[in-house]
Order: C-alpha cells, then structure tokens, then sequence
C-alpha cells in the first residue's frame, strides 16, 4: 500500500487509506459510492478491481449480498433461513477481497448498519456481532475492530433509514362504534329516568332517587369500561422505554451465562416498546370512575330538579350528544396524532392545530342541536301542547317548546360534556373531572338555593332547573375553553 | 468500611453482574457493611421472589428506586428556581447535539445533580414544555449533528422522555450523609455503568465518595446493539447513544478503578476512555468451581453444542461441521442442547440438519436439568457464536473437564487459552477438523481437558473476586481524602470509622491523593472540630471507640 502513490492514479480511496485516517471526501450526496471502475493507476496494474468483480474471485468466496455475517438488522428474526446460511463462507486463510481494497466487500455487507450508524463503536459492535474478531481486522489491513469500523464510518455517508410505515390511526368505522354505543348507553338511563320523572312529577321521592342513582351508575360503568379497554385511541400511560434496558429483561451478555442455556428467559417476542401485557394503565383508574360519576351528574341533575316533559327530552337529548363528543373526541386525537407524525417543530405543530378545536366545537354544537331539535319534535308528535294547536306546524310548535334560556343551558352542558371528554382522551384527566364535578356541583347548590328568599336572580326565579344549569355550567365552561385551547395545542397530549 | 453497591435490575430477573454476584461479594466481606442501591424496573412488575427480599439478608439494607415506566408524581421546579433547571439542562443538551460542546456533559449534569437533590423536581420539570422547547432549540439550532435527518416534533416528545427516564436517578433520596445516604458511604461500588454511575457520579460530585465500577458485559455496547433495532428514528437513537457514551466517558474518567470482566471488555473501555493505569481485570466467579468433573466420556463419540437457538449463536455452523465428521466418523453423534430464543430457528435447524442427512446422528435435547448434564453428556464440547461476550458459559463448560472447541471471538482466545483448540467463526472445515483431531486421541483430550479445568479453577474461583475487592477498597479508601471539598467535615459530626484513612491522622496527607485535593486537605486538617492540629490525633483516639460502638 505505501507503495501506492496517489499522485500517480491509484485508487483514491485506497490511497487516501494508506495515508491513515478518514476519508471525508467519499461522502458523496445521495449516499452512493461510486460504483464505476476507479481510473486505472500504472503502478496496480489495471482498475482496482471494487465491488463484486466476479472473475476476479475464488468459486468459493460467497456473494457479497448473501453472506450469512450480513447486518444483524438484517437477520432474518423469524424461520426463514438466510440464503448463505446454507453454504457458510469459507475460512478466512485467505484475504476477503482479493484486490486492493478490501474494505469496499465488506462496506457493501453491512451497508445499512453503516448508514444508519451514530457513532464508529456502534459499527464496531456490529461488527463484533458478525463474527469479525482482530484477527479478521488484520486481514483489511487494521490493527483491530475500532480502526476498521472508523474507517466505515468515515467511507459511508450517513442515511436516514426508509421511513417506517406510519402508525394505522384509528379507523372511521372504529370511532362511529364507539361513538354509537356510548349514545345509546348515555341515551337509555337518561331515557328511563326522564320516564320515571315524567310519571311522578313533583320532587323526587325514594323511586326518583332509587332511578337516578341506577342510572347513575350505569352510566358510570360504561364510562368506566368503555375508557379501560385497550384501543389506540387512548394515551399510553407507560410512555415510551429504552430497549435493553430492564424493560427489556433480555441482555445480550446473558446468552452466554450457564443458567441461560434455555434461551431467553423473558417474553421476547414482546418487545417493551410494543403495548406488552405489562404496560400499566389498563386497569380502570379511580380518575376514570370520578370522570363517569362526575359525567353522570352532570347529565341527570337537570332532570331531578326540573319538571316537565320538555326538559326531560332535552336531557335525553344531551345523553345521545355525549356520543357525538365522544366522535368528537376522538377525531381530534386522530388529527392531532397525523398532526405530531408530520410536523417539525413545536410552533408548527401548535399553529396547525389551532383551527382544530373550534371545528370540533362547531360540530358538536352543531349535532346537540339537531338532536335536541329531534327530541323536542318527537315530544311534540307524541304529547302535543295541551291548549289549542298553534299556527305554523310541528316547526313551530317544536320551537315553542323551549325557551332561549333552556337552549342556552342545553348547549352550556353540551360544551362541558364536550370539554371534558376531549380533555380525557388527551391525558388531562384530572382537569376534566374537576371541571365537571365543579359544574355539576354549582348546578346543585343552584338548584337547592333556588327556593330561598333572598336569591332574588331572575334567570334562577323564572326559569328553574335550566336556569340553574346555565349559571352552573357556563362560568366551568369559560374557564375550561381557554384551558382546553392552551393544553390541546401542545404535542405531550397526543402520546 | 460502608460500601454502596449500586446496580441496576429488573425486579424478577437477575440483576446486572448476574445473579447473586454482589451477593456473593457481600457475602465474602463480611467485615464491610454492604448496602445495595437498585435501580429497579417498575413498581409491579412481576414477583419479587428473585430480587431484593431474596437477597435482602446479605445486604444491610436494600433501597430501591423504580426507574422506566410511569414517571413519579411530583411538582416541578418554582419560578426562580426553573430557570437555573433551563439553564442546566440546556448546557447538558448541548453537549448531546453539539459535537464541539461535548464538554460541558460533566457540568450540566452535576448543576442539574445539585438541583434535582435540593428540591426533587427533575422528573417533572424535564416532562414538562418548557424543557422540550429548550431541547428542540439545541436539537434544531445550525451547528448540531443531524447527518441523517432534522428531529421533529416526536423525536422531540420520545427523546425528552427517554432522557427523562435515564436522569431519574438524579432525583432519588439518596443523597445526603444521614444513614442510608452515599455520602454517608466510604466507598460506592457501581455494578455495571449507564444509568447505575448516575448516583456514584452525584455522590462523588456531592459528598466526595469515590467509586469503583465493575463491568460484566459492557452497558454501552448493549445499548448500541438495543438501539439497532429499536423503533425510533435516527435523531433520537444518535441523541440517546450520545447520552449513554458521553455518561460512559465521564463514569470512567471519574472513576477511581475500573473492573472489567474480561479483557475483552477492557478493549472497549478503553477505546471509551478508560485509563489502562486505573483499570484491574477481575474475572466474574462462579460457585460452579466446587463441582467435581464430569465422570466417564459416553461411548459413542459425542459433540454437545449448548446455548440458546438463534443465529449469533451460529448452531448452522455445527450442523455444517458435522456433516462432515460424521462422513468421517459414521458413529458420531451430536447433542445440540437449548431452547431456541428466536422463534422458529429451531426448526429452521432441524431442517438444515435433514438437508444435510444427519437426521438420526443429531438429537435436539432442548433445556437440560443443569449445565453439567450437557457437559457429561458429550466427548468434545463445542461452541460456536459469532461472538462471545461473557465468559462463564465457557468456563462452565472448561471445568466439567471436558476437551473444549470455540471459534475465536470475544473472549474466547482468553477464556480457553492454550487449552482448548480455537477455530475461526463460519469455517465448517476448521471446525470438522479440530473436532475429528479431538475425537480421534483420547490422550490429547483428556490432557486438554485436564488443563482447561484448572485453568477455569483458577481463574474463575469466589474467592480470587473477593480477595480483590477486599485490597480494591482499602486501597481506594487509604487513598482517598474523606472530605475532599473540605465542607462536609467541619461540621463537628460523629467520626466513623474510615471516615479518614490513617495516613490522614498519622502522616502530613494522604500519600495518593490526587494532585490539588492535599492542599484542601492539609488546611482541613487545622480546622475540624474546631481543635488545633497537635490535638487532632488524640481527638481521633477518643472518637473512634464510640463511632465503633454505634456501629455495632
């Protein structure tokens, strides 16, 4: 090699090797290496012969693609055998590449280790790993396996690996199930309820209150089952975890510890970064149970203060909506998460997402009302107005049902319900349960203090139960926009 | 002398070092107190049947630090305070990201050190915006290492919460010089590096405890084998594998003696940065020298393979080899002991075995009931990974007495010696031929069998490992100023034992103290307690029996 003078048109590479060293000029952009034959220099006699040159080899010596020390990122994991697996390279008495450079066969072996490589010593572990030892160092003409992987890493231009595919987000026909059972299941209790209320008119005796807590607790314990079971809607609680640490219990070292002679004592087709039967949180949590009560509350206060069929189709009404926020919902943790796959930085990530949250806002005003509008014109069908039938049809007669106070309550819950439900599926659960216990509790308290003298407030006087539900809801909604705005804006809510 | 072995384990499983390794070390120093400071997986992961309760008798106590997982409830930093947090943590991140700022590692982490143990607050505060924003700066800012590829948001998120989970250590309760504190230690013993040095890497920083790190299989090694074939992308793997090789560097420069297993650890040690001078090789033991050898050879010629089924571990390689020695020897049998840790390989083996027509001279015995078993059950044992990391397979195998054949990876040339016969991996031909030549002489079998078991005795015994750290920490602690910083002892506390080494009281300073430390010590030596220099012995004299008796 010393003998290989560059100035005379040897291979450059080789020569710049021979002078000791890295290699900076070979990076190349595209990350090929050139594949043509180098200019011939007059002292090597010809072309150095790189890459696979099939004439130029032994029968014996195995194709550069196929040899079995391939990238162990490469080895296959599962049966199927490697192709040179059949037929092991021959010894290593003779030198790997038979001209004169024989770095360039074993770059193209463990190319995409050497791509993706951060750092010389992980090209050296790899290679260990392949079963390069010193000696085999020696024969590329290095006095060990660190100098060799240097000069990899100095000979093949970083690049980034294919893009994984992306991560399958949730399915249309995934979202508009759950979002069906969890109307139906919010629709019913309300409905039975709203039935039992109707019947008995008055304050709610023992059977009233016997029908809300049954219905409270169902409506708890779909919340509680629906948010416990796995889906790829909900946040992973265990966050992400380096492999090889004990998360993984599996050691590369241990392989060779006599206790060990029976494979892997771990799970190891489980890897810890995937959702393994170990990852906590899929238990129900007690902020779980709080989110169903508090929810349940806030649907069914209305109804055992509030009196007349009207209020009761609108509560069931808000019962069915709770589905749309949960549609809701989950779409806006869809798009954040296509959002957190593609954008660059933070500032990016917030300015797309911030026209997301009124969309979702509109859309589910948009439902609740059509449902409410449908409640209210299936009462009216049902049990029409006592009194004479007004002009203008079932439009206005539905219209006239309820009042601007008792539409602005329905939409007040709605927008709570909403809030909290897009603050559970983003990891916030702990202020979407404040947030709801804080409505329905100033609702209560609105509602008992109704009667008393000296609450002289003319929307609590005039109109009751919904009154009591817009002054309850509306301040917990103020302050829980602003919120939601802040914290759905930010990226951790999307993990 | 109150040694703190810090390691890192998962709570079913053995922990790094192997099983039992620190126990058996405490159980050899009984004159030493031993504490063990274990960085364990999550809280309720499995059983804890072979972690600290098994184990707790040996050590006089155990204190456990869930690391990885869910991270611990708690409040971040007050206002005044974050921003010193910011500003700690952006100097460590730049040195992840900026290969021209690589020094400033040590600083950043011991300023977030100090801080984490003031307040507590380092888990929450590195989840939170804040220090994502300073991360993505650095990470985004001209000048930082992005060969393949710009980070984006969720490299961001994944790498904040990686590095969150690998610092958790900063944050434990065990700081301080109260009891069950490493200041309160003489010596911090680290058993494996990564996350484990974190806290003998503060304590040092901290209270001036120096630590010993012993390794058995590198920790940064491992992680760059676990990184290949994690799902992240490549900014997050370069940022982490930086993380763990500048912390690798900076344990093994602040270390003040390194013990690898093998020497084929110390290569790497030292190409991380080791200094070879502070670097003592010290074989992992292994009870299994006590056993007798195994018994008489079987009758038929036998090869016994053993190890788990997966392709590093190349048993395509002694099914190839085979073929051949059974076209020489029709008699021949080989035994391939294991369970396969790939799925499927071993049916793949099967099947190469049936191509190659060996169907009834090879047999797939699977798990033996003890390694000695597979040993007694062959005439020529034979081992052929691409690479050997860890010498105690080997060993085990050397002491049974049998003949031993390994390809020439890792620690083999090392382990085996002169004797047993070395071949090189992937070559069927060698590997036939050393086998046939075993086969064939039962003389040279027996002789190389013979050696190798004593080689194995000598070199793997209990007692050589415990006999070293017995001299490693009196060494380490007659060389060692006790208050190097000259705050924690002139506090008038109760003197401990060892507290100071006795070239302290007896002569001007310690006689190895680093250079720059003995003029700090040699002023301390006026001030303790408040008694002059000439009454310092003395002082010494009275304190010492009462500091013996609260430890006894």
């Amino acid at each position: 090699m010393a003998g290989r003078d560059p100035a005379r048109g040897a291979t450059p590479e080789a020569a710049r090797r021979a002078r000791g060293g890295r290699v900076p000029g070979t990076r190349r952009p595209g990350g090929k290496l050139p594949d043509g034959p180098p200019s011939g220099g007059p002292l090597s006699g010809g072309p150095v012969p790189d890459g696979p040159l099939p004439g130029d080899r032994p029968a014996a010596d195995p194709p550069a693609g196929a040899a079995p020390s391939g990238p162990l990122s490469a080895r296959p994991l599962t049966a199927g055998p490697a192709a040179g697996e059949e037929t092991p390279a021959p010894g290593p008495g003779r030198p790997p590449g038979a001209g004169g450079d024989p770095v360039r066969e074993l770059m193209a072996r463990h190319r995409a280790l050497c791509e993706q490589a951060v750092d010389p010593l992980e090209i050296a572990a790899g290679l260990e790993e392949a079963g390069l030892g010193p000696g085999a160092a020696a024969r590329y003409r290095h006095t060990d396996v660190f100098s060799l992987a240097e000069e990899l890493y100095a000979r093949v231009p970083r690049r980034p690996p294919d893009p994984r595919a992306a991560e399958p987000g949730e399915s249309w026909r995934r979202r508009s199930g759950a979002a069906l059972w969890t109307a139906l299941a919010a629709a019913l209790p309300c409905a039975a309820l709203a039935a039992v209320r109707v019947a008995r008119p008055g304050p709610p005796g023992a059977l009233g209150l016997l029908a809300a807590v049954a219905a409270g607790g169902w409506l708890a314990a779909t919340a509680v089952r629906a948010l416990s079971t796995p889906g790829p809607g909900r946040p992973p609680a265990g966050g992400y975890g380096p492999p090889g640490g004990p998360q993984n219990p599996w050691r590369p070292g241990e392989a060779e510890r006599p206790e060990h002679l029976a494979g892997r004592p771990g799970p190891w087709s489980v890897s810890p970064w995937a959702a393994g039967p170990e990852r906590p949180g899929r238990r129900p949590r007690p902020v779980v149970l709080g989110y169903g009560l508090a929810a349940a509350a806030t649907l069914l206060l209305p109804l055992l203060a509030g009196s007349g069929p009207a209020q009761a189709a609108m509560v069931v009404a808000a019962g069915a909506a709770l589905g749309a926020a949960e549609w809701t919902a989950r779409w806006f943790r869809h798009v954040g998460r296509i959002h957190l796959g593609t954008a660059a930085t933070i500032t990016d990530f917030r300015s797309r997402l911030r026209p997301v949250l009124p969309v979702a806002v509109g859309l589910h005003l948009a439902v609740l009302a059509v449902l409410t509008f449908a409640a209210l014109a299936v009462l009216t069908a049902v049990a029409p107005r006592p009194g004479p039938p007004q002009a203008g049809g079932l439009l206005h007669a539905v219209a006239h049902r309820a009042d601007a106070v008792q539409w602005a309550a329905q939409g007040g819950q709605g927008l709570l319900l909403l809030l909290a439900v897009l603050l559970l599926h983003c990891g916030r659960a702990g202020a979407a349960v404040a947030a709801l216990a804080a409505g329905s509790f100033g609702t209560a308290l609105l509602v008992l203090l109704q009667g008393r003298p000296g609450l002289g407030w003319p929307l609590l006087a005039e109109h009751g139960p919904a009154g009591a539900l817009l002054l309850g809801s509306g301040p917990a909604v103020a302050v829980l926009l602003p919120y939601a705005g802040v914290v759905l804006g930010r990226p951790g809510s999307y993990r | 002398m109150r040694v703190a072995l810090l390691t890192e384990g998962a709570r079913p499983y053995a922990q790094r070092g192997g099983p039992g390794w620190s126990a058996r070390l405490a159980e050899g120093l009984r004159e030493h107190e031993f504490e063990l400071y274990l960085l364990a997986g999550p809280a309720g992961r499995g059983g804890a049947a072979d972690g600290p309760a098994g184990v707790q008798g040996r050590f006089d106590a155990v204190h456990e630090l869930p690391m990885w997982g869910v991270r611990p409830a708690g409040r971040g930093p007050a206002a005044l305070r974050r921003r010193q947090y910011l500003r700690a943590y952006e100097q460590l991140v730049r040195a992840l990201v900026m290969p021209r700022e690589r020094g400033s590692f040590g600083p950043g982490l011991y300023r977030l050190a100090e801080l984490a143990r003031a307040d507590g607050a380092l888990p929450a505060f590195l989840a939170s915006g804040r220090a994502q924003r300073v991360l993505e700066r650095a990470w985004r800012s001209p000048g930082a290492d992005t060969a393949a590829g710009q980070p984006m948001v969720r490299d961001v998120l994944v790498a904040a919460d990686l590095l969150e989970q690998c610092l958790r250590p900063l944050s434990a309760p065990w700081y301080g010089t109260g009891p069950g504190g490493l200041g309160a230690a003489d010596v911090c013993h680290v058993i494996g590096t990564g996350p484990a040095a974190l806290p003998a890497l503060a304590a040092k920083q901290l209270h001036g405890v120096p630590f010993v790190v012993t390794e058995h299989g590198l920790h940064l090694r491992e992680q760059y084998a676990g990184y290949r074939e994690a799902p992240y992308r490549w900014p997050v793997r370069a940022l982490l594998l930086t993380f763990f090789r500048l912390l690798t560097e900076e344990t093994y420069r602040q270390a003040a003696l390194l013990t690898p297993g093998s020497s084929h650890d110390q290569q790497w040690q030292r190409r991380v940065g080791a200094d070879p001078a502070r670097t003592r090789v010290v074989h992992e033991g292994t009870p299994a020298v006590a056993r007798p050898a195994a018994g008489p050879e079987p009758t038929a010629p036998t090869v016994v393979w053993a190890g788990p089924l997966e392709p590093g571990r190349d048993p395509a390689l002694m099914l190839h080899a085979f073929a051949r020695i059974h076209a020489e020897l029709p008699a021949a049998r080989l035994l391939v002991h294991g369970e396969e840790a790939v799925p499927g390989h071993l049916a793949h083996c099967e099947a190469l075995a049936g191509r190659l027509g060996l169907t009834g001279a090879v047999e797939f015995a699977g798990r033996p009931a003890s390694a000695a078993e597979a040993w007694r059950s062959g005439t020529v044992v034979v081992f052929t990974a691409l690479v050997q990391r860890a010498p105690l397979l080997l060993a085990d195998a050397m002491l049974s007495g049998r003949a031993v054949v390994s390809t020439d990876t890792g620690v083999a040339r090392e382990v085996v010696g002169p004797t047993g016969l070395l071949v090189p991996p992937r070559d069927p031909q060698a590997l036939a031929g050393a086998c046939l030549a075993l086969l064939g002489d039962e003389e040279r079998r027996s002789r190389l069998g013979l050696a190798g078991r004593l080689r194995a005795q000598e070199r793997f015994a209990v007692e050589p490992v415990v006999t070293a750290f017995r001299d490693i920490y009196l060494e380490l602690v007659s060389n060692w100023p006790a208050y190097p910083d000259g705050r924690s002892g002139t506090s008038g506390q109760r003197l401990r034992p060892f507290a100071r080494p006795a070239e302290y009281w007896m002569a001007a300073g310690p006689a190895g103290a680093p250079a720059g430390v003995g003029g700090a010590v040699a002023e301390e030596r006026r001030t303790p307690a408040g008694a002059g220099a000439d009454a310092e012995p003395e002082a010494a004299a009275e304190a010492k029996p009462e500091a013996l008796a609260e430890v006894v």
